[in-house]
């Protein structure tokens, strides 16, 4: 199949997705492959992160020293956040990844697994937030009759707190999942062949940037879509989803 | 020799003065009824019992222990005084049983089989045996409270505390509620209830304490505080509350 002419719109789109679809799946499934394990490793980081975030201190009861470490594990969660969250995630990208690069250390380092790590360490920032939203949620009480009954203060929120904080939590996390579908197409500045940095690929071999692109936004907008779409359908499953009738 | 004493305790929420210099003995098998206008501090000083909130100065002792000593183990204390709060706050994670359930498990160390026996037992006792498997918030705010009675019962406390128990109840659910304190209190248990309901004071208690901002102003039988009372303040707040129940 030639290239069709410049007038031909429609066409063009069919011959640049027929011609390079190969390369395009597999920038979706890199791009389909970050979100998921940015979403879920950055979830996991991020239930330790905001454990040690909220982190009880009782200033009557322990020494001097457990409270200071404490005190400094809060502080250092809290400058993680600030950190990942004050700065885009383009711009670590280009850190870490060079910076390792440079440091010649790790023979595996490639742009792939750079952007597995840098998704993750981001989306964790952003989880931990979406997270102490759902413990602030958790009315007082619960803790309170937790303690009343005679359960520490750890396993009260290990075994009533969290699970509710989890449960809040659950739309701002398929969010999280949503934009990082869209959002991992800045790692394309470090070379990660996702969906994005293959689109662009077809367009520079064809000089077709605008249907090149209606591709890549065609792809992101169905997937965006039948995420939501499954996210919505996991909180009614779970029930954090409040339905208003009127 | 009393179950719990309290020993001149004060505290401030932001240098506001709730409890000033406030005593108390509560000994085995009596039913107090703690009442008073909103503010007067008559919850603070039932959470400070169990140290939900912490006095500023001063000594509580339960069980021959001083529960404010910061080297008291308070959960082993707790363990033993039940709370029922105002707005149930049953953990709306769990079902019924599982609410009742959990303390016996996590602080008792019981096995799943045995905590089951135990829970039954005491959410038949309060008449929810049928909703053992419901979500919290499926239920009543009466069936609730009577839950939320039932999971204090199964840790079988030395003392049961009562923070308004039945203030955020609809009228018509109060009386299944009231009357568990009831069957409770005929059983011999000791309690300290923080209440509005004065015809349940007056009828339920052994003692009676009349609070007024941070203070205790009078406390004696039912008789005495109702019908012979020469406190002003006393006077004042139970007339007020008698010409109610005459309006009535």
């Amino acid at each position: 199949m030639e290239l069709p002419d410049q007038s031909e719109f429609l066409k063009t789109i069919i011959y640049l997705f027929i011609t390079y679809y190969k390369i395009i799946l597999y920038g979706l499934g890199v791009t389909i492959l970050l979100s998921v394990v940015g979403t879920i490793g950055g979830f996991v980081l991020a239930l330790g992160l905001t454990q040690q975030r909220v982190i009880h201190i009782d200033k009557k009861r322990e020494k001097r020293f457990k409270r200071i470490l404490k005190q400094t594990l809060k502080s250092l969660g809290n400058g993680y956040v600030t950190l990942f969250r004050g700065t885009p995630m383009i711009v670590q990208a280009m850190i870490i990844y060079y910076g390792i690069a440079t440091l010649d250390i790790f023979s595996w380092w490639n742009p792939l697994t750079a952007g597995l790590i840098i998704v993750t360490v981001n989306t964790t920032a952003y989880i931990s937030e979406v997270l102490r939203g759902g413990l602030q949620a958790v009315p007082i009480g619960q803790m309170e009759a937790s303690r009343s009954l005679g359960l520490t203060h750890n396993q009260a929120m290990r075994k009533v707190v969290w699970p509710q904080a989890i449960k809040n939590s659950l739309p701002g996390i398929g969010n999280e999942f949503v934009v990082n579908l869209k959002d991992t197409a800045v790692l394309s500045v470090i070379s990660v062949v996702d969906l994005f940095y293959a689109v662009k690929q077809s367009a520079s071999a064809t000089y077709r940037t605008i249907e090149a692109f209606v591709i890549a936004a065609i792809v992101y907008l169905i997937i965006t879509y039948i995420s939501s779409k499954f996210v919505n359908y996991l909180q009614k499953r779970v029930g954090t989803a409040k339905v208003v009738k009127a | 020799m009393s179950l719990l004493s309290v020993r001149n305790i004060n505290k401030a929420y932001d240098k506001t003065p709730i409890l000033k210099n406030v005593s108390l003995d509560i000994y085995k098998g009596e039913v107090i009824t703690i009442i008073g206008q909103s503010g007067s501090g008559k919850t603070t000083l039932l959470r400070c019992l169990n140290l939900l909130a912490e006095p500023d100065d001063g000594h509580i002792y339960f069980l021959n222990n001083d529960i404010t000593n910061p080297h008291t183990d308070i959960n082993k204390m707790r363990m033993q005084m039940g709370m029922v709060f105002q707005s149930f706050n049953l953990f709306s994670n769990l079902s019924v049983i599982e609410n009742c359930m959990l303390a016996l498990t996590e602080v008792l160390k019981m096995d799943k089989q045995q905590a089951e026996e135990r829970a039954v037992k005491y959410l038949t006792k309060v008449g929810m045996q049928n909703f053992i498997h419901k979500s919290p918030q499926t239920l009543s705010g009466g069936q609730q409270q009577r839950v939320a009675i039932a999971r204090a019962l199964c840790m079988e406390p030395q003392l049961m505390l009562f923070d308004e128990p039945t203030s955020a109840l609809d009228p018509l659910l109060v009386d299944e509620v009231l009357g568990v304190i009831k069957d409770l209190a005929k059983e011999g248990m000791t309690m300290v209830i923080v209440t509005h309901e004065m015809s349940f004071a007056y009828e339920i208690s052994n003692r009676i304490i009349f609070m007024d901002e941070g203070e205790i102003v009078e406390e004696g039988s039912p008789s005495q505080l109702f019908k012979n009372s020469t406190n002003p303040k006393t006077r004042k707040f139970i007339d007020n509350f008698l010409k109610k129940q005459i309006i009535l």
